[in-house]
Parts: C-alpha cells; structure tokens; sequence
C-alpha cells in the first residue's frame, strides 16, 4: 500500500499515518510533506493478529519532505490571540508494527486515538526511513517547547529496529536532533505491564547511515557522519555499551557501534498468555550489562477489567560480536518450548552464543528453522 | 534438529561453542546449562524444545579417567546402543562425573512415539536388572526415570528377583594407605578415615564373575591395585556386616513384595482370560455377520443384470461424446448470439401475431356490438312506430263513432 501525496500542516497530532489493514505486507509513505506539525508522518503498521509468525512487514518512509516551524504562531500573543496549542513537536514518530489496530473505517469514535496500536507487537519488522528531506528544524519551538526531527511514539512492546538512510537535514539545530521516550509509568499495573512499566522503549535502535547535514553535524563533539546509531537511556545496557556517548536532551546514547541487535524470544507453551516469566535479565559476559525485560502488555479488555493475558514475548537489545557470550538470566522458570530470533538487517552478520540455566535436566533439543 | 557439539574428553563436557554456524548447541550437565549460538543471518530462527526421553542414571566401579582411557562417551553410548538395539543418535550423553564414575544419559525414540519409548524403558530396566547390561563396568546403582532399579550392587526394582549385580565392599583411605591388615588405625571415630572418601572394592569372585558374564570386554587394568578386605580390618569388616545386613533386609522386603506381586499378576491373568474370551466372541460374531452381509451383496449382484446394461449404456454414450468431441466434429464453432436471436426473433414474432390477433378479435367483437345495438335500436324505433300508429288509429275510430252516434247534450 503506498500513502502519498499528501499535506500535513499544523496538524495537532500525528499529521499522517495509515496500514490499520492486515493485508499489505508493505507500507510505504511516498512523496508527502509534513509541515509545521504536533506528530509529522507517524508510520504505523498493523500486519496481522498471527503476530508470532515471522512474515518480514516493512515499512518504507521515502521522498517525503519534513518543514520546520512556519511564521503562523501556534500561541499568538501568549494565548490573547484566541488559540493557543503550545505542544512539542517532531517531524517523524518512529512506530511499530503492530498486531491489531483500529477499524479502517471506524463506525464510532475510537477510545484511542487512531494511530495507536490495539494488539501486541508484531514479531518482526523492517522500517526504513530514507531519501527524505528535513528543513529549518530549530532546537525549541517559538514557545519553547522541544521541537525534534526523530523522535518515537512510546509504545509497550516492541519497537521495530528503524534504519535512517541517504536522509538530508538542511538548515537543521542538532542539538534537538533525535528524543527517546522513556516508558510511561502509568503502564506499571496490574491491568497493563505488571509490577514495571513495559520496557520496548529502553531497547530502541535506530541505525543511520549516509545522511548528509548541510549546517551543522556536530552534537557534543559526536560528528554525524557515517554511520552511527542511537539507543535508548536504558541503565541496563547504555552505559556499558562500547564507543557511544550520553546524550541527556535526547534522554539516548548517540554510539558509533554496529554490533547492536535486538533478540526476540518468547515462549511457545500453551500457558503463554498465562504464566508470567518476566523480568528476564540480558546480560554479556565480562561486562556490567543487565538489561531488564517485560513481557508486552495485557492488550485485551473483558468489560470493564483487563484479561490478565500478556504475551510471554520479550524483545532486548544486546552487543554481539565474535566471541560474545550473552546470558538470557530467567528469574521464573523457562518455558519448555521457546524461538529466538536475532533482529538486524545488513550485509554485516552479527551473532553472539546465547546461554540460558534451566533448572530441570529435562532433556532438550534445538531446532533450527522453526 | 541440530545436534550438540561433539564431546570433548579434556574438558568433560560437550565441546564448546565455537560460533561457526546458527544453531550450533550444546547442553552442560549437572549445571544444566544450554548454550547456542544465533546470528542475524536469515533465516536463523531457533526453537528450543523439550522432548520425550528416558533419563538414565547409572553409578559404576570405575574411576573417572579409565573411563575416559576407555573410549569415553563415544565407546560408552556404543555400548548402550547395542544393548539396547538402537542407533548411538537416539542417546545423548547429560553428564559424567566422579563418585565412582556416574553418567546420566537420555534415551529418545526415533520416531519420538511413546508406545517406542515405553518399549525402551522395559527394555533399559530388564537389561540392568538382570545383569546384562554390559557398559563397560559393574552396576553400583542404576535407576530409570528416577525409579530405582539397582541399589548397592542388588536388583531392588520391582517384580525382578532381587539378585546381587555386584557386591561393592567398603574399606578406608587409611586402610589402602597403609595397606595393612589388623593395624587398628582405621576407625572411623577417630577421625583417621573420612566416610566421604571411601573406596569401593569388589571382591574377587564378583569381579571375576562380571569379566566372564560380560565377555571380558571391561578393560581388567582397572582392579589392579584393589585391596580386598581382609579379616584384620575389624572396622571394615563391622561396617560389612552392616551392609550385609541392610542387604539382606532389602532383599527380604524385595522377596516379600515379589510373592504379592505374583498374586497380583495371577489374578490379572486371569482377568484377561476372560476378556480374552469374550473378545473372541466379539469379533467372531462381527465377522460372521460380515461374511453373511458379503453373501448376500453377492447374491443380489447376480441377480440385477440391469445394472450391467446400465454400465454398457454409459459406457456407449461416453464413447459417443468422446467422438462427438473430436475435433473434426468442432470444426464449426458454436455461434450462441445466432442462436439466441433466432429465439429472440421467433419469440417477438409470435408475439406480434398474438397481439395483432387479440387486436382483431376485438375489433369484431365491437363490431359485432355496434351491430346488434343499431339492431335493437331498429327495433324499439319500430315498437315506438306502431304503438304511434295504434294509438292513431284508435283515436281515428274514437272520432267516428263520435260523429255517427252524437251524445244527448249535443242533440240538445
């Protein structure tokens, strides 16, 4: 499906975003513009509610062009101007693909707001952003507020890897280049993510590659260019990550450092809607690395209460590389049936050798191939 | 399925992970750890799964490092294959290590079917058992799937005679040590031996007993050296006795369950005497009354040669379409939109030519109509007519009588 030729102006959210539809496999936003507004192009895919398959959904985000503030004011005269939307902003929302979302053509008006995905976190995903051009992005709005060119929606359960190629920042202040939304507390309850919030947003990683900064490429000495990745402000993982630097505006680690993966795994019992094993810890050997995992969120509502259903699926991001060996630390007992995956796209193979404690001698066999 | 790495002898465990391909595997014993190697190739999607097995545990006379001198797991999961007939891939190795020497293998089915895995296990306990399970070394203890089958060298599984496998004797460090005999200065309670580190011997007999029965395919180096107790070593001897005595105890228990069980097994054959009976009867009566269903189909298909008739008629109209739908016969192409105007011209015609019909049908009958009314008009005008002409007349004749007989107030 292709979404193009389209404006978004002053739009007071996300400005433009479609694929609610399970039947594409490709999502592909092409040649639009997103100018001036609270969300920009917001690139959201609902592939299929069989979210454990591994189908390879892309979405493709192409030519399209992302304009900074424009001279109407968003708060004239400090709110005496008869409107007044004082509101951050950002020129791209990194998403996900999704399980489920709202109707296409909704009947009602949703609870959530349409955007937002209703199901759990596709397995896989492949996002990529590309020959795009961003324009006069300035570091605040002319309110103050933060006005950022990438910056991703916090969503629970998985973030897809997002790959940032061949883009072009003209006139641009880096210094408001990229944000990363740290989990909503909120989620931390027994109707969302349990006794922690869900964690998908401390295991971001956007990958950049060939982007070109006409004006400026230089944030806290880190130069922009070639390819470079940025990560979340995970405690767990960023600071113990090689070659990458702490950016506290960006609430992310801006790293030069392509040995990062993001593993996948859940378990295939049938008590995997049931039986919880989170946390689960990710950590690599030699080093102080213990990143926490959550399952995904209880997504499905029975009347007023939530199911009590959460996908045993956890999705962490790790340091591979030859030699790596990285601990899947379980604090319940591992399912008997579980599948890996190791997410990263490129002509670079990364690998690491996984270790996991069970506490049974039952006898085990790996399976390749699913 | 990806295997685990081959063993390795040095380390005594599986080889290591190497990271040479995904998938590559292998599970550390005792620790229970599992250990892979996945890669952002694709596709490198890996599934861990458990699956159905035998767990065996045995505790051999044998040290560690002659087992390994020996061929190590590879000779030792030949051995278990060709006891037990199958393939040295349905048997994983879990761990070794000391205390004499101790394996826990797994036992898998080929076709992962359970009847093929129940069938293994009777197989794996009536071989220990019975003292015909030649792995290299004598049985201290053995259990399958955590039910103990040996204990201390005496069958005590049950339903099998409680037989004496092998007959481990105890002596101390201080003993072989000191390799003594009557010295006193092995007792256990003043700390001169360790119970932690006794050895266990084996008497000569029961050693030389297992070499013959087994083929004498143990390597025989690995009793040399072995001291066997002798009369002086009161402690050794008290502990023997001991020993002697739980033994018998056990056996006595073995017997005694052994003789219940055979009640048990008595009434149960006779049981399935009797099912077996009636399951006789059972598919005796189904089959005589399938053979009596089969005559009669039979009988009834001698008696419908319309049936046959039937299969030739079908079988010359099929050749008929078959020649019909040649292609020398579909030379001409069927035209439908000919066809269908012929209908459709015939059809609107005959239409016409009813409605032009109707029409004139009723013109007649107008006609016809319009006729009779200016008939009876003609004849009401005539009725009018005569009446007129009656009442004319009458009148006439009513002024001539008048005028001929004049009334006596006119002749007045």
């Amino acid at each position: 499906m292709e979404i193009s030729g389209f404006n978004a102006y002053k739009c007071n959210s996300i400005g433009l975003t479609g694929g609610m539809d399970q039947s594409w496999e490709v999502i592909r936003y092409k040649n639009n513009k997103a100018i001036d507004s609270v969300g920009g192009i917001g690139a959201v895919m609902v592939q299929s509610w069989q979210s454990d398959r591994v189908l390879d959904p892309r979405i493709e985000v192409i030519d399209n062009l992302f304009i900074g503030e424009s001279v109407l004011e968003d708060c004239p005269q400090d709110g005496d101007g008869g409107y007044c939307y004082d509101k951050s902003k950002q020129a791209y929302s990194a998403m996900m693909v999704s399980a489920a979302g709202n109707d296409v053509h909704p009947t009602m008006v949703p609870s959530m707001p349409y955007y937002e995905p209703m199901g759990s976190g596709h397995w896989e995903g492949y996002i990529s952003v590309s020959n795009n051009e961003f324009r006069h992005f300035a570091s605040t709005t002319r309110t103050g507020k933060r006005n950022t060119m990438i910056k991703n929606h916090p969503l629970p359960d998985h973030q897809q890897i997002q790959y940032f190629s061949n883009n072009k920042f003209v006139n641009c202040d880096q210094s408001n280049f990229a944000h990363i939304s740290a989990p909503k507390a909120g989620w931390a309850g027994i109707s969302d993510c349990g006794n922690f919030p869900c964690t998908a947003p401390l295991n971001v990683l956007w990958e950049f590659s060939s982007n070109t900064f006409e004006g400026g490429n230089k944030v806290q000495e880190f130069e922009m260019t070639g390819d470079f990745q940025i990560i979340a402000n995970n405690p767990g993982f960023a600071p113990f990550a090689q070659n990458c630097v702490q950016m506290s505006a960006w609430n992310a680690y801006i790293c030069r450092n392509d040995k990062f993966a993001q593993i996948v795994f859940q378990s295939l019992d049938s008590d995997k809607m049931d039986r919880s094993m989170q946390p689960i810890y990710i950590q690599k050997a030699g080093t102080g690395m213990n990143n926490k995992m959550n399952a995904f969120m209880d997504h499905c509502w029975d009347g007023f209460y939530t199911c009590q259903k959460r996908l045993q699926r956890f999705v962490g991001i790790m340091e591979t590389g030859a030699g790596t060996v990285t601990t899947l630390e379980y604090t319940g007992t591992p399912p008997k049936s579980q599948k890996f995956t190791l997410e990263k796209k490129g002509e670079l193979v990364l690998g690491s050798t996984v270790r996991i404690h069970f506490p049974s001698t039952a006898a085990r066999q790996l399976v390749k191939g699913g | 399925m990806i295997n685990y790495n081959p063993w390795n002898d040095i380390l005594k465990t599986y080889g290591p992970i190497n990271q040479r391909y995904c998938g590559e595997n292998r599970f550390i014993g005792v620790q229970n750890w599992m250990e892979f190697y996945i890669t952002t190739e694709k596709p490198c999607i890996i599934e861990i799964r458990t699956r159905d097995a035998i767990m065996v545990n045995v505790r051999m006379e044998w040290t560690y490092a002659e087992f390994f001198a020996d061929g190590g797991t590879t000779k030792f999961v030949d051995r278990i294959g060709a006891s037990l007939g199958i393939h040295a891939s349905e048997i994983k190795i879990v761990s070794v290590y000391e205390g004499s020497l101790i394996i826990v293998y797994n036992i898998f089915s080929a076709f992962d079917e359970p009847s093929d895995l129940e069938r293994l296990r009777q197989k794996q306990i009536d071989i220990i058992a019975t003292g015909n399970f030649n792995i290299g070394a004598p049985i201290i203890d053995g259990s399958v799937r955590e039910k103990q089958i040996v204990q201390n060298g005496v069958v005590v599984a049950d339903g099998y005679e409680p037989i004496v496998i092998y007959k481990p004797t105890v002596t101390t460090d201080n003993d072989n040590n000191n390799g003594g005999n009557n010295n006193g200065s092995s007792d256990n309670n003043n700390g001169g031996s360790d119970q932690t580190t006794r050895i266990y011997n084996v008497q000569t007999g029961t050693r030389e007993q297992f070499i013959n029965n087994n083929g004498g395919s143990r390597n025989s180096d690995i009793f040399d050296g072995v001291k066997v107790i002798t009369e002086g070593n009161n402690n050794g001897r008290k502990y023997d006795q001991m020993q002697q005595q739980k033994l018998q105890q056990q056996i006595a228990a073995a017997k005694a369950k052994a003789e219940s069980d055979k009640v048990e097994v008595r009434e149960a054959e006779q049981r399935l005497q009797t099912m077996r009976v009636a399951l006789i009867t059972v598919v005796a009566v189904v089959l005589i009354g399938l053979t009596i269903y089969g005559m009669v189909k039979i009988v009834n298909s001698f008696g419908h040669p319309k049936q046959v008739t039937e299969d030739k008629k079908y079988v010359e109209g099929e050749t008929e379409i078959k020649v019909l739908a040649t292609d020398e016969n579909q030379t001409t192409q069927y035209d439908a939109t000919k066809d269908f105007n012929t209908i459709f011209n015939t059809q609107t015609k005959l239409k016409l030519e009813q409605q032009e019909e109707q029409e004139n049908e009723m013109k007649l009958q107008k006609a016809m109509s319009k006729r009779q009314e200016m008939q009876n008009d003609r004849v009401q005008k005539k009725q009018v007519k005569d009446q007129m002409e009656n009442r004319k007349a009458a009148r006439l004749a009513e002024i001539q009588s008048k005028k001929s007989n004049p009334t006596d107030q006119q002749m007045q």
